[in-house]
């Protein structure tokens, strides 16, 4: 058995959590990374991407507070997640398509 | 203020002018003063007006004051990225059209265009007629330029910041030269 069949089979829970984390960090990073280019430049069409990126972190965060705390009916939040999903897409379009 | 701390406070000074954007470490291996008589003049040097300074990481870079005429801060910005300095290294060795600065950095003409109009208007740069093409020249001393590149370089943040920036530029479809 290799190391990471042991870590599957004991571990599953963190490595999902891991991934995650992963996920929420990087979109946070990229959300930071966005407001500094924003600042240096005043390009707003990166403020679009910025709020993209926000939101990536703020969907994972509503996606989790369902999945392990479970204060939220599952069909809410599968509507709101969606709607974010969305809403992410509309906002990296309007990035691209807005001149300046 | 006695003649030898005179002295050693227009040496200080002398050195910030020759070299805008140093560091105190710099400025005490290069003086050879003791770390506390350079910290000294340099605070004395500011609070007079005489230079200004920028923390960045762990250093805190000294400027001359009246270095450019405005907009240092803005300008200190615009040395902090990457695409902005390759463009004034390129202008720094030859009068440049925007064609010639896209195809050696490789990134969009919008972008090109969009660092120029930057550098113009906070007077880095010039630009001149030269038939039907227009080329681009230093606007500032090259000695103070190079001298602040070499002692004033952006961090990794500032590089990957730029670069994302870069990416949005090169989105935006603008006519351009």
């Amino acid at each position: 058995m290799t190391i990471s069949n042991i870590f599957l089979e004991t571990e599953p829970f963190g490595i999902e959590s891991g991934i995650e984390l992963g996920i929420v960090a990087f979109a946070l990073i990229l959300f930071a990374l966005s407001i500094t280019a924003y600042r240096n430049t005043r390009i707003k069409k990166i403020l679009f991407a910025a709020s993209a990126f926000a939101l990536f972190a703020i969907q994972l965060f509503v996606d989790s507070i369902e999945d392990y705390i479970g204060i939220l009916d599952e069909d809410v939040t599968g509507i709101i997640v969606k709607l974010m999903t969305f809403a992410i897409l509309v906002l990296f379009f309007v990035a691209i398509v807005k001149k300046r | 203020m006695n003649d030898e701390s005179n002295s050693n406070s227009i040496k200080v000074l002398q050195y910030i002018q020759n070299n805008p954007g140093c560091y105190l470490r710099q400025v005490k291996r290069e003086l050879t003063m003791s770390m506390g008589t350079i910290q000294y003049h340099l605070n004395l040097l500011e609070k007079n007006g005489r230079i200004s300074s920028e923390r960045r990481n762990l250093y805190k870079h000294y400027f001359p004051i009246g270095l450019f005429e405005q907009n240092e801060k803005d300008i200190l910005k615009i040395l902090n990225q990457e695409t902005a300095r390759e463009i004034l290294m390129i202008i720094l060795e030859k009068k440049p059209t925007q064609t010639d600065i896209a195809n050696i950095i490789q990134i969009s003409s919008a972008s090109v265009n969009w660092h120029i109009k930057r550098l113009i208007d906070f007077g880095l740069i010039l630009e001149q007629k030269d038939g039907k093409f227009k080329r681009y020249a230093l606007g500032v001393d090259s000695k103070n330029i190079i001298s602040l590149m070499k002692n004033y370089h952006p961090n990794i943040w500032s590089i990957w910041s730029n670069r994302l920036a870069e990416m949005f530029l090169s989105l935006s479809k603008e006519e351009n030269e």
